[in-house]
C-alpha cells in the first residue's frame, strides 16, 4: 500500500496501479476516451491529463499510464488542465465533428465546436486503439491492428480483407468509445470486418450463443467441455437445477 | 593471425605496425564518403589504381579510399601524402597526371588546386584550406589519413589504446564513469544529457544483462555527422562502446551491444560491418576481451526509414521487432529499456568522444568549449553556404565564425537570413543573433536546440513560413500517430501553415497556431511531439513580418510560395533564344526565335524551369 | 512468389521474431517489394499474428506493399535538399513521369519515392536511383537523367 494525495485528499493505492484507476475508484472525475479497465493503458487520447507534483517539481501528464507513487500530489482540475483538455478535445473532434459520443464528451468539457479544419477521413475512429487491445489482450484473436503511421494511421484488418483470425465476438464494437465499428446480425448470421459468421444457437431454447469460432476459442481458453457450449446460460441453469433436484430429492420437488 | 589474448600482444602488434610503416610513402587518399562517392569517387579510385599499375609504381605509391574529409564542396577530394597536397573536384581523367606528376615527380597540378574565393590564392596543402584552419578536429582529424576498412590503420595510430590503458593500469569501471563525468561530456544526439551520469544510473540499475546501444539513426534530415564518423572511423565508436560496456556492466553483469543504424546509409553500414569483423578477428570483441574478463559483442540493427525510431523507447521497440512507437518514460530506459533490462543509449558522436577523452586526458578535454558544454561538436553545414560540408569546432564558437569563417559565407553573394539548427525539433535563428556562441544552453535559450548538429543556412530567398510548413509536413508523416495531440495537432498546424503559404491565411491564424503549439508541447507523449512546435514558434517569433505579409498582403517576400508569385519575361533582356519555351512543361511560353517571348499566366504553374534555364537572366519573379 | 526464399531468409535469423524488421528488409531486397504471400509466410514461420507483420510493413517507410519499377527514383526531401529546391525537382519528376509519389509508371520502368536525407546533404538536391547518386539536380537534369535510364532500358 502506498499513500499520496489527489486534489488534497489522501488516498491509498496498491503498487502497480495507475493514477487514473485510483482517482476513479475514489470518485474523482477524469475524462477518458482510450481507457478501459480490462486492457492495458495506452495513453493515446490525452484527455486524462492531470498535474503531478513530485519532489517539488510539477508537470502535466496523462494519468492512465502514470504509476501511483508514494508522496506525490495530483491535481485533477485547474485552469491550465481544463484549457489543455479543451484543446485536446478540439483536436479529437476534428476527426468527426458529427459523432454523437464525441459531441457528448465535448459538451462535458465545454467545447462547443472545433475551430480547426476537419480531418480528411471522418469515420468517427479516433485511433484510441481500444478495439485492437481488447482483440489482442482479452480475446487473443489479433484480428485487427493499426496500419500506417503519422496522420495516415488507421485501424484495419490485414490487407483490408476479411480477417482470418476474427472470431466475430463483437468485443471491439462493444468497447469502441465512438461506437463506429459496424456489424450486422440477423437470425442466422453475423457480419463484422467484412466477414460473415453463422450463428450457433442454444439447443434448448434457440437463443443466440455466438459464432462457432468464438465458442471454440473460449472453449480452448477455458478448457471446459465442448458440451458446455451447447446451451445458453439460462437453460444451463435450468438443467443444472433439474439435475440437482433429481439427486437431492429423487426428482420430487418438495 | 590469432586474436590478441592480452594487452601485451596488442602493444607488440602495434609496435610492429609502426616500425613497418614508411611515413614517407606516397599515398593517394581519395575521400570516399557518401558525398564524394556520389560525385564519382568510385570511378576516380579505379582510374587512379589503373594509373598506378600502368606506371608500374605500386611498390611506392598506393591509392587509399578514406572516410569523409568534410570539405564536400570540393567533392571528389584527393589528398596526396606525405605532403598533403589537396586537389578538389577531381575527375577520372586527371588520374594519370596525379600519379605521374604529383605522386612520382612531386609536381603540383595547378588547375586542380582549390582557389580561395576571398583572396584568389591557390591552396596547395590540405592544412592551409581556410575551411579546416578554424576547426578543431578531435574526431574528424584522422579521416584523410585512415582507411576505415583497415583496422591496422586505426591500430597504427594508437587505436584501442584508451581501452588497453584501462586494463594496463587497472582503472576500475567506477573510475571510468568518474572520468567521463569530470570531462563534462554531454550526449551529442539531441538532449545533451551528461553521459557520465547516464552511465552511472545504468550501472546501478539491477539486471542480469546491461545493454549498451549506439544511436546511429541520425533522423535529422539534412545532417550527416554520424554517417561520416561511422564511414570514416568506425573503430572509434566501437572502442567507445567497449569502454562503455566495461564501465556500465563489468563485472557484475553480462553486457551486449547494439548499433541501430539508419537504413539510408548503406556505406556506413558496410564499413561498420567490416570494422566489427576485424575487431572480432583481433579479439577486441568477443569473449574475455584481451584477458580482461569482459565479454562483449555488438549486433547491428538496420532502421526502416522512421524518424521516430531515433527516440530511445521507439528505438528499443524497433530492435525488439516492433513498430517504433514510443512509450511513456515514467520508468527510465537506464532502469528498464531493451527487453526490460537496464540499457544505456548514446549517440555515435558521444561514443566516439570516449576514447578521445581518455587519450587526451580530462583536463585537456575540459579546456575546450564553454562552461557547461565541453569539447567539440561536429556540424553538418549545408544549405545556402559556400563551403558546405562537415565541420568540427569547439563548443562556444559563434554562428558568425562557423558560417562566415569556416563556411566561407553565403552563396552567390546573397544576404544571410537565418540558420536552422536541431532539425525538426529545433528552430530558426535569425541573422540578428549571428554573434550567438553555439552550445547546448545558448541554443535552447533562443528557442532552438543543438539537436544532433544539423546546421542549415538560409538566405533571402528562403521563405520562413515555407520552412515551417516543410517541418510540419515532415513531422506529420513521421509522428508514430499514437497520441492525439501529436498526430492531430501537427496535422492541423500543417493545415493552417500550408493555407498561409497558399495565400489562404486568415487573421487569427498565428494566434491559433500558438494555442495549438501549447497543447502539442504540453500534452504529447514523447519528445517528437513536445518539440514539434519549435520550427513554427521560432519562425513566428523571429519572422512575424513574413507571416503577416503572407496573411494580410498575400505576398511572399522571399518569392518562394508558388501561389503568391508570378514569373514574367523582362522584355529588354530577352534575346529570344527559345530555351524557356522549350523547357516549359505546360507550353505557357510562346514566341518566335530571336524575338521577345511571353509567359501566358493562365497556363503557368510556377515550376521555375524557365527561370532556371534562361541564359541571360531575363525572367523575373514577383 | 517463392516461399522458399522467405524460408531461407527466416532461417538466416533462426526464425526469431525480434528479427522481423531485418527479415522484411531482406525480403524486399530480393523481391523488390513485400508481396502479401510473403508476409503471410513470415507470420506463419515466426509464429506471430499476421496483424503484427502488417503493422510493421506499413509503419516503416522503407517498405512497399506494391511491386516497384525497374528504376526506383528516390528524391531526397531532407532539409538541406529542400532549401535548395528539392520540391521543384520532385514536381518535375511527377510531371515528366505522369505519376505521383509511391506510384509506378505503366511500363514498369520507374517508381517515384521520396526519402528524408541520404547523407549527401552538401550536394543537394540529391536523387538516388538504385545505387547511383545524382547531385545538384534541377528540372533539366531530371529530364536528361530519365532519358538516359530509358535508353539503358531499351538496350
Ligand atoms: C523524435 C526523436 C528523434 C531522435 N533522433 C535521434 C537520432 O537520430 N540520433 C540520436 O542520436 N538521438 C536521437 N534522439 C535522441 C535520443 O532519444 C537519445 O536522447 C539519444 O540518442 C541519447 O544519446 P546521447 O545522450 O548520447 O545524446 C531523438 C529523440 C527524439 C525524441
Ligand atoms: S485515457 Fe489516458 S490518454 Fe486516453
Ligand atoms: S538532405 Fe538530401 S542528402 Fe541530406
Amino acid at each position: 500500500m502506498l499513500t499520496f494525495t489527489i486534489d488534497g485528499q489522501t488516498v491509498q493505492a496498491e503498487e502497480g496501479q495507475n493514477l487514473l484507476e485510483v482517482a476513479l475508484a475514489h470518485g474523482f472525475d477524469i475524462p477518458t476516451l482510450c481507457y478501459h479497465p480490462s486492457v492495458s493503458a495506452y495513453g493515446a487520447c490525452r484527455l486524462c491529463l492531470v498535474e503531478v507534483t513530485q519532489r517539488g517539481r510539477s508537470r502535466i501528464t496523462t494519468s492512465c499510464n502514470y504509476p501511483a507513487l508514494p508522496g506525490i500530489s495530483v491535481v485533477t482540475r485547474n485552469d491550465r488542465i481544463d484549457r489543455l483538455r479543451r484543446l485536446v478535445m478540439e483536436l479529437i473532434l476534428c476527426r468527426d465533428p458529427g459523432n454523437p459520443q464525441l459531441q457528448a464528451m465535448a459538451d462535458r468539457l465545454g467545447v462547443d465546436r472545433t475551430r480547426l479544419r476537419f480531418a480528411s477521413r471522418q469515420d468517427g475512429c479516433i485511433l484510441c486503439g481500444l478495439c485492437e487491445r481488447i482483440c489482442r489482450e482479452s480475446i487473443g484473436a489479433d484480428a485487427i491492428s493499426f496500419v500506417g503511421r503519422g496522420h495516415e494511421r488507421r485501424l484495419a484488418t490485414p490487407f483490408d480483407e476479411p480477417s482470418e483470425s476474427c472470431v466475430g465476438c463483437l468485443a471491439c464494437a462493444m468497447v469502441c468509445p465512438t461506437q463506429v465499428i459496424e456489424f450486422t446480425q440477423d437470425a442466422d448470421t453475423r457480419t463484422i470486418w467484412k466477414r460473415t459468421f453463422t450463428l450457433v444457437k442454444c439447443k434448448e431454447c434457440g437463443a443466440v450463443l455466438g459464432t462457432p469460432e468464438e465458442l471454440a476459442l473460449f472453449q480452448r481458453k477455458t478448457g471446459l467441455d465442448a458440451s458446455y457450449f451447447d446451451t445458453c446460460d439460462a437453460c444451463r441453469k435450468k438443467q443444472t437445477a433439474t439435475a440437482f433436484a433429481a439427486v437431492t430429492w429423487g426428482g420430487q420437488r418438495p | 593471425m590469432a586474436p590478441f589474448s592480452s594487452t601485451a600482444e596488442l602493444h607488440a602488434y602495434q609496435q610492429a605496425l609502426v616500425e613497418r610503416r614508411d611515413p614517407d610513402r606516397t599515398v593517394i587518399a581519395v575521400c570516399y564518403g557518401t558525398g564524394c562517392k556520389a560525385s564519382g569517387a568510385t570511378e576516380l579510385i579505379d582510374a587512379l589504381k589503373k594509373a598506378v599499375q600502368e606506371a608500374g609504381c605500386s611498390d611506392r605509391v598506393s591509392v587509399m579510399p578514406t572516410g569523409c574529409h568534410g570539405f564536400c564542396e570540393g567533392a571528389p577530394l584527393v589528398v596526396v601524402h606525405p605532403r598533403r597536397i589537396l586537389y578538389t573536384k577531381v575527375k577520372p581523367r586527371h588520374a594519370a597526371d596525379i600519379v605521374n606528376k604529383t605522386a612520382l615527380a612531386g609536381e603540383v597540378i595547378e588547375p586542380l588546386l582549390f582557389v580561395d574565393p576571398d583572396t584568389g590564392n591557390k591552396v596547395v596543402h590540405e592544412g592551409e584550406l581556410p575551411f579546416y584552419a578554424h576547426q578543431h578536429r578531435l574526431l574528424l582529424g584522422r579521416h584523410s589519413t585512415t582507411n576505415p576498412e583497415e583496422i591496422d590503420d586505426y591500430l597504427a595510430n594508437g587505436g584501442y589504446g584508451a581501452w588497453a590503458r584501462i586494463l594496463d593500469e587497472q582503472i576500475a569501471p567506477e573510475a571510468i564513469i568518474e572520468l567521463i563525468k569530470k570531462s563534462g561530456l554531454r550526449g551529442r544526439g539531441g538532449g545533451g544529457f551528461p553521459a557520465g551520469r547516464k552511465w552511472d544510473s545504468c550501472r546501478n540499475a539491477p539486471g542480469e544483462v546491461h545493454y549498451v546501444i549506439c544511436n546511429a539513426d541520425e533522423g535529422d534530415p539534412g545532417a550527416f555527422m554520424d554517417e561520416s564518423v561511422l564511414e570514416g572511423n568506425p573503430h572509434s565508436v566501437i572502442e567507445g562502446m567497449i569502454i562503455g560496456a566495461y564501465a556500465i556492466g563489468f563485472p557484475h553483469s553480462r553486457t551486449e551491444g547494439y548499433v541501430y543504424i539508419r537504413h539510408e546509409y548503406p556505406l556506413a553500414r558496410h564499413r561498420l560491418a567490416i570494422a566489427l569483423d576485424q575487431a572480432r578477428e583481433k579479439g577486441l570483441l568477443g569473449d574475455n576481451i584481451l584477458g580482461s574478463g569482459l565479454s562483449f559483442d555488438i549486433t547491428v540493427n538496420r532502421g526502416g526509414g522512421a524518424f521516430v525510431c531515433g527516440e530511445s523507447t521507439a528505438l528499443m521497440a524497433s530492435i525488439e521487432g516492433f513498430p517504433g512507437e514510443p512509450r511513456a518514460k515514467h520508468i527510465h530506459t537506464v532502469v528498464s529499456g531493451l527487453y526490460g533490462m537496464p540499457t544505456n543509449l548514446n549517440n555515435v558522436e558521444t561514443w566516439a568522444n570516449v576514447p578521445v577523452i581518455l587519450n587526451m586526458g580530462v583536463q585537456a578535454y575540459r579546456a575546450i568549449g564553454t562552461e557547461h558544454s565541453k569539447g567539440t561538436k561536429i556540424f553538418s553545414l549545408v544549405g545556402k553556404v559556400n563551403n558546405t560540408g562537415l565541420v568540427e569546432v569547439p563548443m562556444g564558437m559563434t554562428l558568425k565564425d562557423i558560417i562566415f569563417q569556416v563556411g566561407g559565407g553565403i552563396r552567390n553573394g546573397k544576404r544571410f537570413k537565418a540558420v536552422q539548427t536541431g532539425g525538426p525539433s529545433g528552430g530558426c535563428i535569425p541573422a540578428s543573433l549571428i554573434d550567438l556562441p553555439v552550445d547546448f544552453d545558448r541554443l535552447d535559450e533562443v528557442g532552438s536546440m543543438m539537436g544532433s548538429g544539423g546546421m542549415i543556412v538560409m538566405d533571402e530567398t528562403t521563405c520562413m513560413v515555407e520552412v515551417a510548413r516543410y517541418f510540419l509536413n515532415f513531422l506529420r508523416s513521421e509522428s508514430c500517430g499514437k497520441c492525439s495531440t501529436c498526430r492531430e495537432g501537427i496535422a492541423r498546424m500543417y493545415d493552417i501553415v500550408e493555407g498561409i503559404t497558399r495565400g489562404e491565411g486568415k487573421p487569427g491564424d498565428v494566434e491559433l497556431l500558438e494555442e495549438l503549439a501549447e497543447v502539442v508541447r504540453e500534452a504529447s507523449l514523447c519528445a517528437l511531439g513536445t518539440t514539434a512546435p519549435n520550427p513554427v514558434l521560432s519562425t513566428i517569433r523571429y519572422f512575424a513580418e513574413e507571416y503577416r505579409a503572407h496573411i494580410e498582403e498575400k505576398r511572399c517576400p522571399a518569392k518562394q510560395c508558388k501561389a503568391l508569385i508570378t514569373y514574367r519575361i523582362i522584355e529588354d533582356r530577352c534575346t529570344g533564344c527559345t530555351a524557356c519555351a522549350k523547357i516549359c512543361p505546360t507550353d505557357a511560353i510562346t514566341g518566335v526565335k530571336d524575338q521577345v517571348h511571353l509567359i501566358h499566366q493562365e497556363k503557368c504553374i510556377q515550376c521555375g524551369s524557365c527561370y532556371e534555364v534562361c541564359p541571360v537572366d531575363a525572367i523575373s519573379v514577383e | 512468389m517463392e516461399l522458399e526464399m522467405v524460408d531461407r531468409i527466416v532461417d538466416r535469423y533462426d526464425a526469431r521474431s525480434s528479427a522481423l524488421l531485418a527479415i522484411l528488409q531482406d525480403i524486399q531486397q530480393e523481391a523488390n517489394y513485400l508481396p502479401q504471400a510473403a508476409l503471410r509466410q513470415v507470420a506463419r514461420r515466426l509464429d506471430i499474428p499476421l496483424t503484427r507483420v502488417v503493422r510493421m510493413a506499413t509503419f516503416y517507410a522503407a517498405f512497399s506493399l506494391k511491386p516497384r519499377g525497374r528504376f526506383v527514383c528516390n528524391v531526397c526531401l531532407g532539409t538541406a535538399c529542400h532549401v535548395r529546391g528539392a520540391g521543384r525537382v520532385l514536381d518535375q519528376f511527377q510531371r515528366t513521369l505522369g505519376i505521383g509519389v509511391g506510384e509506378t509508371t505503366d511500363d514498369g520502368l520507374f517508381t517515384l519515392q521520396t526519402v528524408n536525407c541520404v547523407g549527401a546533404c552538401a550536394l543537394g538536391p540529391v536523387v538516388v536511383v538504385g545505387e547511383q547518386y545524382h547531385r545538384e539536380m534541377n528540372n533539366r537534369k531530371v529530364d536528361r537523367m530519365l532519358k538516359s535510364y530509358r535508353k539503358q532500358a531499351g538496350e
